[in-house]
């Protein structure tokens, strides 16, 4: 070998080996800030004679934390991206058609319900509906009746932009298992993914780079929410999108994008500004820290009638903007459970449980 | 601790090649067999304990044979090094193996028959090797035994071969341990041999491994046969890929310390029989169960009934030696099999047929082979190999799998990429283009400047990957 490439090599190799030490020293790589919504593991004290978990908990302490880490995922998720036009972290993010990103299998193989490898039985399904049966029999008798919401998944109001190799099942969806099921009831439950698909022939509904739907698809789906609400009790408002005024703007990066590090450069096309009239404007009264979720529960006063009590995942923060103004007042928690002693000490008329397509079998044990 | 680590990369290694460099030469050993307890007992804990104990046991079994107690000295280390291989590799399979003979022939089993989880110390198998073949050497008068277990630990714990070979002997490396030369070319070639070992291991074997874990974890019948072969041609690229980068690595850490380690792969998959394959693959494991074995057994200077039986000892000892398991035995003897069937005949008839049948006859061969080595268990194994030649379950109408589900451009270009480098192309197009280089003098520095900056590349790419691995954000950022 050609002796000066090898002294060059040497000479540049002993230098790389020491940069990641030189940036924890110096905060070289300081502007590559790190995207993971999560405590990254510290230091770790050494507990003398516990040699083997400081051992661990420093191997573990080291891969978070060498030099240059972000900088390097920062380039990584761009050559994978740009260059091989494939997701950076394909289990979190799925890169879809057209500037399309979906949720991955890593949250509950989302990715492998959609494409039915992994189907909710009909005992299952039957279950859960027992289960949401003896739910509506213990609040009728206080009083409240209970609704069922499901916000569908991106993957299922826009099929038509997953890759290729990654589409749908053609046989019914686990969702479709568990309405069967519960239609056997007089349990009230609100499938709006007909609505949603009708509703995206004229906008947008879902954001391209985030996992929930925009203010568009919210809105059409607490319409859905309150028209089926206003069926057993008329004297709710009604709803009308004229109250409304909807706006388009140049939309911004979402929580896909962002757990890529590639917020700054996919942006979504579209987004939704929209105000509701200042009738159905409800007024936020209280933010009542919830430590056992990490979200904060919301109270909120409106012009309308009844008590809403509504539990409910992610894709219910969009909806605080539009229920509220229907109901006298609005409590929204964050959560997968109904607390009896909330529901007591509430005193709902109404009771609303939502959760994401993906995250069903909850229901099982709400 | 992994070579393809940040902790090794960023921490270890820099601090452990600055120490040396800056240390007098007559400190080297010391602080090589040191830091590479450090490096064995960062990863394995007290199990260090093991391989001092199985070096000391070997240093004095050479002590003891040198000093004329010949018979003594290797029945403590034939003993020592052994049991302790057996107790830690194969007692729980042993065990189990007893529970399920009983069990099939309905005999009673007393219940004290049971053994707590026994952990097996990385590398035991290649430094159980390496003390035998150093006490067998000096019995057989081949080498003089260490008069320093400084320096004959500082061969046994070294941890650039430790955890995962090359089988070093220490007949090879003796006049380096006493005296080596570490010069700043010699580190170059070892850190250019240690990037592409690196590269091979995080940007191929990595690649390989993620599509043959899909495909060997899916359900059977959820996959076409098309699948099956994808993911057998996957994972055979995975193995020669990890494990020849490994050695790389390990090739190329030995150069930056001073020592010239063995090459331990030369193109197997290009093997023209069975034969042929294990000359090329893993090759100081099949030399040393040659030389340790099989001659000692007789090799084939007797009868053609006893080297066969030679054979099918030593291969049904290879495969164990892989693994705790049958299956691996199976594996073993499977290539046994084949090599009695060349030696029967068909290794000439191999010879003298186009050479591309002989290729496809040999490669066949071995992935058929590593379907046992990947699977766990025998019906598993049948499963597989079932759904390669078309048969058992088959998908239903909507395939889970159909190869398409993997190929994507960075697949597709690793796999011709994994194809091109399993074969001797590219070192032959060096050779070439370093002739060439010789006669243009102006361009040579250009071309050089380009390599080194591809190298560097290849580099970074690889702990791009690596920091890629750790990287695991949460979802839910918005709110």
């Amino acid at each position: 070998m050609n002796s000066s490439r090898t002294r060059i090599v040497a000479v540049l190799f002993a230098l790389v080996l020491f940069l990641p030490t030189l940036d924890q020293g110096l905060g070289l790589s300081s502007r590559f800030s790190s995207t993971e919504n999560r405590q990254l593991t510290g230091m770790p004290p050494l507990n003398f004679p516990h040699v083997r978990s400081y051992v661990k908990q420093f191997d573990r302490y080291y891969k978070e934390n060498f030099g240059w880490r972000n900088a390097l995922f920062y380039v990584y998720s761009r050559w994978k991206f740009n260059v091989l036009n494939e997701s950076p972290l394909p289990e979190k993010v799925v890169v879809g058609k057209n500037g399309w990103l979906y949720l991955g299998n890593s949250y509950n193989k989302v990715v492998d319900q959609h494409r039915g490898l992994q189907p909710l039985s009909a005992d299952s399904a039957r279950r859960i509906a027992s289960h949401l049966i003896q739910r509506q029999q213990e609040l009728a008798k206080q009083g409240a009746t209970l609704y069922i919401f499901i916000a569908p998944d991106s993957h299922t109001i826009y099929p038509e932009f997953l890759p290729d190799h990654l589409q749908p099942s053609e046989k019914p969806s686990r969702l479709d298992v568990l309405k069967q099921a519960i239609a056997q009831t007089n349990l009230p439950f609100i499938d709006i993914r007909d609505t949603l698909r009708a509703a995206k022939r004229d906008h947008v509904v879902y954001y391209q780079t985030d996992t929930h739907w925009n203010e568009y698809g919210t809105l059409i789906g607490c319409a859905s929410l309150l028209n089926r609400i206003r069926h057993d009790q008329p004297a709710l408002p009604p709803v009308r999108l004229a109250d409304y005024h909807i706006e388009q703007q140049n939309g911004g990066a979402g929580d896909l994008t962002t757990m890529l590090t590639l917020q700054n450069e996919q942006k979504d096309p579209i987004y939704y500004y929209i105000k509701p009239a200042p009738e159905r404007i409800g007024r936020q009264t209280a933010l009542i820290p919830n430590e056992a979720v990490g979200y904060p529960s919301t109270r909120f006063s409106g012009t309308g009638s009844g008590r809403l009590l509504f539990v409910g995942d992610s894709f219910s923060h969009g909806m605080m903007n539009y229920l509220p103004g229907y109901f006298r007042e609005s409590y929204f928690v964050r959560g997968s459970k109904l607390d009896p002693v909330l529901v007591k000490a509430e005193r709902p008329t109404v009771v609303v449980i939502e959760v994401v397509e993906r995250n069903i079998y909850q229901l099982a044990t709400f | 601790m992994l070579f393809s680590s940040a902790i090794f990369l960023f921490l270890f290694l820099p601090f452990f090649l600055l120490v040396y460099y800056l240390l007098p030469k007559r400190w080297h050993n010391a602080f090589l067999f040191a830091a590479s307890l450090c490096f064995y007992a960062w990863g394995e804990g007290p199990v260090v304990l093991v391989l001092l104990l199985s070096a000391l046991i070997n240093y004095i079994a050479g002590r003891l044979i040198e000093q004329g107690h010949r018979r003594a000295g290797l029945w403590l280390s034939l003993a020592g090094s052994l049991s302790l291989l057996f107790y830690y590799k194969y007692a729980n399979f042993f065990v189990d193996s007893v529970r399920s003979l009983a069990d099939a022939f309905a005999l009673p089993v007393p219940a004290s028959l049971a053994l707590t989880h026994i952990a097996l110390p990385i590398g035991i198998s290649f430094y159980t090797f390496q003390g035998i073949s150093y006490t067998l050497d000096i019995y057989w008068g081949r080498i003089r035994a260490n008069r320093s277990f400084l320096d004959y630990g500082t061969y046994v714990a070294m941890f650039p071969h430790q955890i995962a070979g090359p089988i070093v002997r220490y007949a090879d490396i003796a006049p380096e341990l006493a005296d080596r030369t570490t010069t700043i070319e010699k580190f170059g070639i070892g850190a250019e041999r240690f990037i592409l070992g690196l590269a091979k291991k995080v940007l191929l074997a990595n690649t390989f491994a993620s599509l043959a874990d899909t495909i060997f974890n899916a359900p059977i019948d959820s996959y076409p046969t098309a699948t099956a072969w994808l993911g057998i041609v996957a994972y055979s690229l995975q193995i020669y890929f990890d494990f020849s980068g490994y050695s790389d690595m390990a090739i190329g850490l030995g150069k930056m310390v001073g020592f010239d380690f063995k090459e331990n792969f030369n193109y197997p998959y290009i093997a023209r029989s069975i034969q042929d394959f294990w000359r090329r693959w893993h090759i100081s494991l099949s030399s040393w169960f040659r030389d340790y074995v099989y001659i000692p057994l007789g090799g084939n200077r007797g009868s053609q009934l006893r080297t066969y039986r030679n054979l099918l000892i030593v291969f049904f000892v290879t495969g164990l030696w892989h693994g705790a398991s049958w299956n691996f035995i199976i594996w073993g003897l499977y290539h046994g099999l084949f090599l009695l069937i060349e030696r029967a005949g068909l290794g000439k008839r191999l010879e003298r047929i186009w050479p591309p049948i002989a290729h496809a006859y040999t490669l066949i061969v071995v992935l058929v082979g590593w379907v046992f080595f990947r699977v766990e268990t025998l019906p598993e194994a049948i499963h597989f190999l079932q759904k390669m030649l078309g048969l058992g379950l088959q998908p239903s109408a909507a395939v889970a799998y159909p190869p398409a589900y993997f190929l994507t451009d960075e697949l597709v270009v690793s796999l011709l990429l994994g194809l091109v480098l399993a074969t001797p192309i590219y070192p032959s197009f060096q050779r070439g283009s370093n002739r060439w280089l010789a006669r243009l003098v102006p361009v040579r520095l250009l071309l050089n400047s380009a390599y080194v900056v591809g190298l560097f590349s290849l580099f970074v790419l690889a702990v791009m990957y690596l920091a890629a691995d750790t990287y695991n954000p949460f979802i839910y950022f918005r709110f």
